[in-house]
C-alpha cells in the first residue's frame, strides 16, 4: 500500500486557554515520508507533535491518524516512537540505562505482564545501535546529555514503532552525537520506511534527507521539498533575521548574517 | 526489658503486627511517592484524613471510614489540580494542606470531650486499633502489595516521566490517580498507629534512605521496606518500653520517625551517590 495517508489534519486549531498555539493547519502525511519541522520558538512545533500523539485536543478541525478519526488514545500511541524535548531527570533517580530503554517496550503489553527475554534482546540490540551497549547498567542520571539522548533513541528503537516523532533530538549535544543520531534515524527511515517527523533548529544537518519541510509559525508558512521551499527570503521572513545561503556538496547551507 | 518476655504479651504481639504492616505499606508506596515528587501532596492527604476522622466523631459515624472517604476525595482533588497545573503545584497543595489541617483542628475544637481520643490520631498511640482498623490495615496491605506486583512497570514509568508514559500509550493519568488513592488508603490505615502529623514521614523517610543507596528500583523497594519495618517495629517496641516500663507518655509516631531519620542519616553517610564507592 504505497502512498497511504498516515496523518490527515484539516483546519486544525489548538489553543492553550485563550492563547492560540497553532491555527488552521491543513496537512496530509503519507506513509514513509521524512518530514522536517522548523520555526521560531513558540511557533507551535511541539504542539503539532503533541497533537499528532493525541496528547492535545484540537479546539477545532478534524484529525485522522493511522486512518482513525479523532484523537489517538491508548495502545495506538505505542505505534509512535516519541522523543520529547529536553527530558529533565533527577540525577539520583534510581534508573539504569537498560531500564530507560526497556520503557520503550512497556506499552507493547497490557497490564500484569513484564518484559521477557525477547524484550531484553531487542533492548540490548537497540542500545548497541546507538553505541551504548557498554553502559547498560550505568545509572541514567550519570550520563552526559548526549549519551542520555542516545539512550532515548534506543528507547524508541526498542519500541519498534510505525512512526517517529522527534522533538529536537539533537539539541544541546555535541557534533559527534548529532551525527550518530541523524545517521541512525535516516538509516532506519530508509530501510524500514518509517514515517518520521523531525523538529529541528539546526536545519543544515537535515535538509538533504528530508522529503518535505514544514516552516511553521502558528500556521503553516511554507511546506514542500527543502530545495523548493528553503531560500534566504523564506527563512528571513520566518525567523526575522538575515540569512545567507551557501552551496556545499550539492546541498544548500544557511547561515545567519 | 527482655525481648522474649515482651513478645509474649498478646496485645504487644498485635501492636507489633500493626507496626510491621504500617512500616511495610508506607515504605513501599513511599518509593513511588518520593520519586514522583508527591511528598508534599501526601501531607495534604494525611491532614484531610485527620479532618475526616474528626468529622466522623461529630457525625457519630465510624471515624476511620469517614477519614477514608475524605482523604480519598482530597487525593483525587489534589491530583486533579496537579494535572491541570493552572496554579503552581506547590502553592495549590500549600493551600490545601493548610485548609485541611485548619478544618481538622477546628472540628477538634468542637469536640472537647473527645480531644484525648482525637490526639491519638494526631500523634499515634499504642492503644490497640479496633478490629475494624486491623481488618482495614490487613486489607490495605494486601491491596498495596498486589497493586505493586501487578502495576510495577506502569508505576515505575509514571514516576520516571508521566508525560512520556502517557505519550507511550499507558493510561498514565489513571495510574497516577490510582497511586494517589493507594497512598490515601494507606495513610488512613496507618493513622492511629503513627498519627497524621507523622504518617507521611513514614512514607517519605524510609524510601528516601533506600534511594540513597541504590540505582536499582527493585532493590530500592526492598531496602525501603526493610527500613520502614525496622523503624516502626523498633518504634513500637521502644514506646512500650518508655511508656509502660518507665511510665512516660511518648507518642509512638514520634519514636518511629526518630528511628527512621537516624537510619536516613546513616544511609546518607554511607551513600555512594555522594561519595566514592559502588552502589548496591
Amino acid at each position: 500500500m504505497d502512498n497511504q495517508k498516515i496523518i490527515e489534519l484539516s483546519n486544525i486549531t489548538v489553543k492553550y486557554g485563550e492563547k492560540v498555539a497553532i491555527s488552521n493547519i491543513n496537512l496530509d502525511i503519507e506513509q514513509g515520508e521524512f518530514i522536517g519541522v522548523i520555526g521560531p520558538n513558540g511557533s507551535g512545533k511541539t504542539t503539532l507533535l503533541k497533537l499528532i500523539l493525541g496528547l492535545l485536543k484540537p479546539a477545532s478541525g478534524r484529525i485522522k491518524i493511522f486512518g482513525k478519526q479523532g484523537r489517538l488514545i491508548g495502545r495506538l500511541r505505542s505505534k509512535i516512537g516519541y522523543i520529547p524535548q529536553n527530558p529533565e531527570i533527577d540525577r539520583y533517580f534510581p534508573i539504569k540505562v537498560i531500564d530507560v530503554a526497556m520503557m520503550g517496550r512497556y506499552a507493547k503489553y497490557g497490564f500484569f505482564r513484564n518484559p521477557g527475554k525477547e524484550d531484553k534482546k531487542i533492548v540490548i540490540e537497540s542500545l548497541e545501535k546507538v553505541g551504548m551497549k557498554d553502559y547498560i547498567f550505568t545509572p541514567f542520571g550519570q550520563l552526559s546529555s548526549g549519551q542520555q539522548q542516545r539512550v532515548s533513541v534506543a528507547r524508541v528503537l526498542a519500541q519498534q514503532p510505525e512512526m517517529f516523532l522527534l522533538d529536537e533530538p539533537t539539541a544541546n549535544i555535541d557534533m559527534g552525537t548529532q551525527d550518530v543520531i541523524i545517521n541512525l534515524i535516516t538509516e532506519i527511515h530508509k530501510t524500514q520506511n518509517i514515517t518520521t517527523f523531525y523538529v529541528a533548529h539546526e536545519i543544515n544537518l537535515l535538509t538533504q534527507y528530508l522529503d518535505r519541510i514544514i516552516c511553521l509559525n502558528q500556521s503553516i508558512f511554507k511546506v514542500g521539498p527543502p530545495k523548493e521551499v528553503l531560500n534566504e527570503e523564506v527563512l528571513r521572513d520566518l525567523y526575522k533575521v538575515n540569512v545567507t545561503m551557501f552551496p556545499h556538496k550539492g546541498h544548500y547551507f544557511f547561515l545567519v548574517g | 526489658m527482655e525481648i522474649g518476655g515482651f513478645l509474649n504479651l498478646v496485645f504487644v504481639q498485635k501492636s507489633l503486627l500493626v507496626s510491621v504492616l504500617v512500616g511495610l505499606i508506607c515504605s513501599l508506596l513511599g518509593v513511588f511517592v518520593i520519586l514522583r515528587g508527591l511528598s508534599f501532596m501526601s501531607v495534604g492527604i494525611a491532614n484531610a484524613a485527620f479532618a475526616g476522622v474528626a468529622l466522623g466523631f461529630i457525625l457519630g459515624l465510624n471515624p476511620i471510614a469517614c477519614g477514608l472517604i475524605i482523604s480519598l476525595c482530597t487525593a483525587l482533588l489534589i491530583g486533579h489540580i496537579s494535572q491541570r497545573a493552572e496554579l503552581k503545584l506547590d502553592a495549590s497543595i500549600g493551600i490545601f494542606f493548610a485548609f485541611t489541617m485548619a478544618i481538622g483542628f477546628f472540628l477538634m475544637g468542637l469536640l472537647p470531650g473527645q480531644a484525648e481520643e482525637l490526639r491519638h490520631y494526631l500523634f499515634g498511640t499504642l492503644i490497640l486499633p479496633s478490629p475494624f482498623e486491623i481488618k482495614l490495615l490487613i486489607s490495605t496491605t494486601i491491596i498495596v502489595i498486589i497493586a505493586i506486583l501487578l502495576f510495577f512497570k506502569e508505576f515505575y514509568f509514571i514516576t520516571y516521566n508521566q508525560d512520556l508514559a502517557e505519550a507511550s500509550g499507558l493510561p498514565a493519568t489513571f495510574l497516577f490517580y490510582f497511586l494517589l488513592c493507594l497512598v490515601a488508603v494507606s495513610i488512613v490505615s496507618s493513622l492511629k498507629a503513627v498519627g497524621e502529623l507523622l504518617v507521611t514521614a513514614m512514607i517519605i523517610i524510609p524510601a528516601a534512605s533506600a534511594c540513597q543507596l541504590t540505582y536499582n528500583i527493585r532493590k530500592a523497594l526492598w531496602l525501603s521496606a526493610i527500613f520502614g519495618i525496622t523503624s516502626s517495629f523498633l518504634g513500637i517496641w521502644l514506646s512500650f518500653y518508655l511508656n509502660i516500663k518507665k511510665g512516660l507518655t511518648v507518642p509512638t509516631g514520634a519514636v518511629m520517625v526518630i528511628i527512621a531519620t537516624l537510619i536516613f542519616f546513616l544511609a546518607v553517610s554511607l551513600s555512594p551517590k555522594r561519595g566514592k564507592g559502588g552502589y548496591l
